[in-house]
């Protein structure tokens, strides 16, 4: 771990977003460097000087895809955020499955970019050791005892519903992915409606309003999100 | 000069007829031309073409079937048929009406069909010719009435330009009425048993047997026609005279008495032979004529009944090969060259030289190919499919029977076939131009509403956006932190404003090009709503928003990415017309195999001719407060989503108070999904 400012790779292609992100990210305490394209990124991530990289998908030349699927296969755990445009959720899902750790979509928010960087850093350090207990809002997760309390009451889970809340648990913050969940919670890639289902329930038992759920939420098209405790 | 005032007038002409539009002239001059089996037939069509064209009249061309039609060669037979073919083509009706002489045929049909012109030529003949036969020109002249009337001399028409008619196809050019034995043995034997019938009543003491005979000629007229009879009453005055008239057994007569007797049996056996023959000639031209009616009316109306290209082209083939017994392809022009767009039995390649003659019958609008003056080396007959306006397509016709392909009766059927066929071709070639040129129109009043809404709906944020940022930048000292935030703040709506009218352009644009393909998958309706609730809770931060779903809603199977801009959309629009502080309701319960999704307003609902129309691209609903109109997209989207995903959606008003409502069904699947057992 370095200490000192967390540094930010951009990788976009257009000089207003670099502008704008170099501008914010720099109030924020984030020092930012810049690259315009898929071969000087690269260049820079072989340096291994950055502690995050928010890249563009749609990259001339070597496409975002590629720079993901590189890292990850050089074994780099570097948190990475893609930037996409609002129809490709197929996209998105592509990047996520190659093992990015989330998205925001263009045109965004400065204040949903900054969730996704604290959230994907946070996630990072996280990685050293669980915290025993979670705790977002009103409800409380006993990793250790898995016991699980929403307004200070004990809730009773079925094993898959606790299995599922778990994993969101343990990437709270962080958007994941149907292919993901099924995985690490059915141990297998079937049906999505099943995650749907199951996604239900267990909304039913610890949103306080389901038909408006706060803790998770669902991004469509993608997959799910468990809100990070603040 | 003249030949294009003329050119204009045939595509006129013919784009009514394709029409079916009935000429303002219909009650003025109507001229009729008679069509005869003489050369100059076609020529005289053409002039009365020019001659209508002159008058503005309707006209029509008219052959008259008479027993001697009958006799007609074959090449007379094609004059015809082509001049009428060409009547057609022309823009004129083409009629035959069977009569006992030209002249009743033409009169009767004049007058009854209120002609005020008629057009006839008359044939350079020999005096006897004339008053044996008479003169059809001087015939109708005589009985026109107020009619007038117009000669032509036979001289003349041949005279004028036109296309030579040929049939180069044609087997044979000899006459119909050829020398048939069994007819002439069928004679021979009725006047035999005519003649024992005489015999046996002579034996019983009965001598005026003249009638017996009698009685043979005239079955022999009425069953075998003409020729045979004649030749029957050869025989049985023969036969009379030597058999019954004294001295018996000779063929002189001595009782001058007898001699009177035999010649008027004779004259009468002659004229009732030629009065049965001509009566039965009649009825065999009009037996025919029905059976090629039938065919033609069936046809035609099987056509009249097809809509597209593909069908007509199918049903063409396939009548032509049902009625011709032949095999057929059709092609069409494409692009440049040409290409087989139909064939029976189902055929869509040609080889090298049938390929040649069939660009050759394009390029040159006559028959090429097998049997034919040019490439006659090729497998297939090519001939032109031709209206007013040119050729539109070409048949190719081949079989396997040694000789002509076509005997002339055939010729002639696929003749008036293959015009019926080339107009209705023609019909949806032009119905096609329309709706080209329709949706052109549509395309550009399109344009132009997108045009005026970009414009708009682009620049207004925009000014905005500059306007507050601009100030910021220029004026930030001056400015006091309120002053900064609604600036601020007014950039941020903007261009949220902004992009969600650009993303409503991108979904229509996406839904106009075919692009939107719904990925189907098991969907909790309750999570869809919720996801959109929270994209919606920007735009709907004035509002009171209440959900009341069922708690046993089955899963749906949507896109619920599109689902969820399809919710986004109604909220937003909702949002848009009711007014600040208002309540809007979202509610679903299974209804049958139905879910049905409402969302209702407390604004001031949709006027009653409005409720179709907002789901049209750039409708917007005349608000008295302009200042929140939205792009006029987002229900049409939302159609194009729900519709893709198999629902409905519907807009209508509330029937408790004041407010829009907007109802969307989606079907329930068939299945639920169901985790395997653990």
């Amino acid at each position: 771990m370095t200490s000192g400012p967390q540094r930010v790779l951009v990788v976009d292609d257009e000089p207003p977003i670099r502008r704008f992100l170099r501008t914010s990210l720099s109030s924020q305490g984030y020092q930012v460097i810049e690259a315009e394209d898929g071969p000087s990124a690269r260049e820079i991530l072989r340096q291994n000087t950055a502690d995050v990289l928010v890249l563009d998908l749609g990259l001339p030349g070597l496409d975002g895809f590629e720079i993901i699927k590189q890292l990850r296969d050089s074994g780099s755990t570097l948190p990475i955020i893609v930037l996409s445009s609002r129809t490709d959720e197929a996209g998105k899902v592509r990047a996520l499955d190659l093992g990015a750790d989330d998205y925001v979509t263009k045109p965004f928010g400065m204040d949903e970019l900054l969730a996704r960087l604290r959230a994907a850093l946070r996630h990072r350090l996280q990685q050293q050791g669980e915290r025993p207990i979670f705790r977002v809002d009103h409800l409380a997760v006993d990793l250790v005892r898995r016991v699980v309390t929403v307004q200070e009451r004990e809730v009773k889970l079925t094993p898959r519903e606790y299995d599922l809340l778990r994993t969101l648990v343990a990437h709270a913050g962080k958007v994941l992915t149907h292919r993901f969940l099924l995985r690490e919670v059915w141990g297998s890639e079937t049906d999505v409606a099943y995650l749907r289902i199951y996604v239900r329930t267990l909304r039913q038992k610890i949103e306080a309003d389901p038909d408006r759920p706060q803790l998770i939420t669902t991004e469509q098209g993608v997959g799910y999100r468990l809100k990070a405790p603040d | 000069m003249r030949r294009t005032a003329q050119r204009v007038d045939e595509q006129m002409v013919s784009y009514m007829r394709a029409h079916a539009i009935q000429g303002p002239w219909e009650a003025g001059e109507r001229v009729l031309v008679c069509v005869n089996e003489r050369p100059g037939a076609s020529a005289l069509v053409r002039y009365t073409r020019r001659l209508a064209d002159r008058l503005h009249a309707a006209w029509t061309a008219i052959h008259v079937e008479t027993p001697r039609t009958r006799e007609l060669s074959e090449t007379e037979r094609d004059r015809v048929a082509a001049a009428l073919r060409v009547a057609e083509r022309l823009g004129g009706q083409a009629v035959s009406v069977p009569a006992s002489s030209v002249a009743d045929g033409v009169i009767d049909y004049a007058h009854a069909n209120n002609f005020t012109h008629i057009v006839t030529s008359t044939a350079q003949r020999n005096w006897w010719s004339e008053l044996l036969r008479g003169s059809a020109a001087h015939e109708i002249i005589r009985r026109a009435g107020d009619i007038s009337v117009h000669v032509v001399p036979e001289q003349l028409t041949r005279a004028m330009k036109g296309p030579a008619q040929r049939a180069p196809y044609s087997s044979n050019d000899g006459r119909s009425s050829t020398w048939d034995s069994k007819s002439y043995a069928g004679s021979l034997g009725m006047v035999i048993a005519a003649l024992l019938i005489g015999l046996l009543l002579q034996r019983f003491g009965i001598t005026n047997v003249a009638l017996v005979f009698l009685t043979a000629v005239l079955t022999c007229a009425i069953t075998y026609g003409l020729w045979p009879s004649l030749f029957a009453c050869l025989v049985a005055t023969l036969a009379y005279n030597f058999f019954f008239l004294p001295p018996l057994y000779t063929f002189t007569i001595a009782d001058p008495e007898n001699v009177v007797a035999l010649f008027f049996f004779t004259v009468v056996a002659l004229i009732a032979s030629y009065l049965s023959a001509r009566v039965r000639a009649q009825a065999l031209t009009a037996r025919e004529r029905a059976a090629t009616t039938e065919n033609l009316y069936l046809f035609s109306r099987k056509l009249a009944g097809v809509f597209t290209l593909d069908d007509l082209l199918w049903a063409a083939a396939f009548q032509f090969a049902q009625m011709l017994k032949v095999r057929v392809v059709i092609l069409l022009p494409e692009g440049s060259s040409i290409a087989v767009r139909a064939g029976y039995p189902p055929e869509d390649t040609l080889d090298e030289a049938d390929l040649a003659a069939a660009k050759w019958v394009w390029q040159h609008s006559t028959p090429a190919g097998r049997g034919a003056d040019t490439l006659p080396g090729a497998k297939r007959l090519f001939l032109p499919m031709r209206t007013g306006r040119g050729t539109v397509g070409i048949v190719g016709l081949d079989c396997d029977r040694p000789g002509a392909l076509l005997t002339p009766d055939q010729r002639r059927l696929f003749d008036a076939l293959s015009d019926q066929a080339a107009l209705a071709i023609e019909r949806i070639n032009l119905s096609e131009d329309i709706d080209r040129a329709r949706i052109a129109a549509e395309t550009e009043r399109l344009r132009s509403a997108l045009l005026t809404s970009i414009s708009h709906d682009l620049r207004t944020p925009l000014a905005s956006i500059l306007g507050s940022a601009t100030s910021l930048s220029s004026q930030w000292g001056n400015l006091d932190e309120r002053a900064r935030e609604e600036l601020t703040g007014t950039i941020q709506e903007e261009a949220e404003r902004l992009n969600r009218f650009i993303a409503n352009l991108l979904d229509m644009t996406r839904l106009e090009s075919g692009a939107i393909e719904p990925r189907l998958d098991f969907v909790d309706l309750g999570d869809v709503v919720g996801s959109a609730i929270r994209r919606a809770s920007g735009v709907l931060a004035c509002h009171q928003i209440q959900i009341n779903l069922a708690a046993d809603l089955p899963m749906l199977r949507l896109d619920p990415v599109l689902f969820e801009q399809v919710l986004f959309n109604v909220l937003d629009n909702a949002a848009k017309y009711a007014p600040p502080g208002t309540k809007i309701e979202l509610r679903a319960r299974q209804d049958g195999d139905l879910v049905r999704l409402e969302i209702e307003d407390e604004g001031d609902g949709i006027p009653a001719n409005d409720l179709e129309r907002i789901f049209d691209k750039f409708y917007r609903v005349q608000a008295m407060d302009r200042k929140r109109a939205g792009t006029g997209l987002g229900l049409a989207i939302c159609r194009g989503f729900v519709e893709a995903m198999g629902g409905t959606i519907r807009a209508g008003n509330r029937s408790d108070k004041r407010g829009a409502l907007i109802s969307i069904t989606l079907p329930v699947p068939a299945e639920q999904p169901r985790e395997r057992a653990a």
